[in-house]
């Protein structure tokens, strides 16, 4: 006999923010674009960003990819407004942490602890990663004034 | 099948949680899902050894991916 089903990683809110409905919401103008990709899956995220005075005033973004990228990306959509160069490294660092075992991420990405459930599901960790290194690149490429 | 929205990976992990073993993804064929326009595909292969709760197991992980995911 199987164990009971484990399906904590569907719960309702992380699927609510993999439903929000911007996963296609593109920003033009933009300073910035950056896709990346997981070449294990197949998911990839675009995130386009616009800046003032080197931090991040808006931005948008393109995922393709499983509920878990999705509403990755979401919850980076939101908290990544006002970021500013090293944030995307330092947000990638205390949320892989986090998945890791390691204490809850700061601000501003303390909501990523919405993803508690993914840190039993090793494999998938690159899922809730992915946006932060598709910022980190457009952060890298947006030119320096 | 189709369960639109589900993304294979995610219908694949619902129904490992079942202790259903399928593949999920491009299936080394990534240039025939562009042209299908597709993320992926789950597939399920039944073996010698698969028995009727095997396909119980499955059906019953297929209806739970479609209540959460679609």
């Amino acid at each position: 006999m199987n164990a009971p089903a484990r399906d904590d990683l569907y719960q309702d809110a992380i699927m609510a923010r993999a439903r929000a409905g911007h996963a296609d919401s593109r920003l033009e103008p933009h300073d910035a674009r950056a896709t990346a990709d997981n070449p294990l899956c197949g998911d990839r995220v675009t995130v386009d960003v616009r800046l003032g005075d080197g931090r991040i005033t808006a931005l948008g973004q393109r995922t393709r990819g499983c509920a878990l990228c999705l509403a990755a990306a979401e919850t980076l959509r939101a908290a990544a407004i006002g970021a500013g160069p090293g944030d995307a490294e330092r947000g990638a660092q205390s949320v892989g942490a986090y998945l890791a075992g390691g204490a809850e991420p700061p601000f501003p990405w303390r909501d990523f602890a919405l993803f508690a459930p993914v840190r039993g599901y090793r494999s998938r960790h690159g899922c809730v990663l992915l946006p932060f290194e598709a910022l980190r690149q457009a952060l890298e490429a947006a030119p320096r004034r | 099948v189709a369960l639109d929205g589900a993304h294979p990976h995610d219908v694949a992990q619902l129904l490992d949680a079942r202790g259903v073993a399928v593949r999920g993804g491009h299936h080394c064929a990534q240039p025939l899902m562009d042209r299908l326009d597709l993320a992926g595909t789950t597939r399920a292969s039944l073996a010698l050894y698969s028995d009727d709760g095997d396909v119980d197991a499955f059906v019953d992980g297929l209806g739970e991916a479609a209540r959460r995911l679609t």
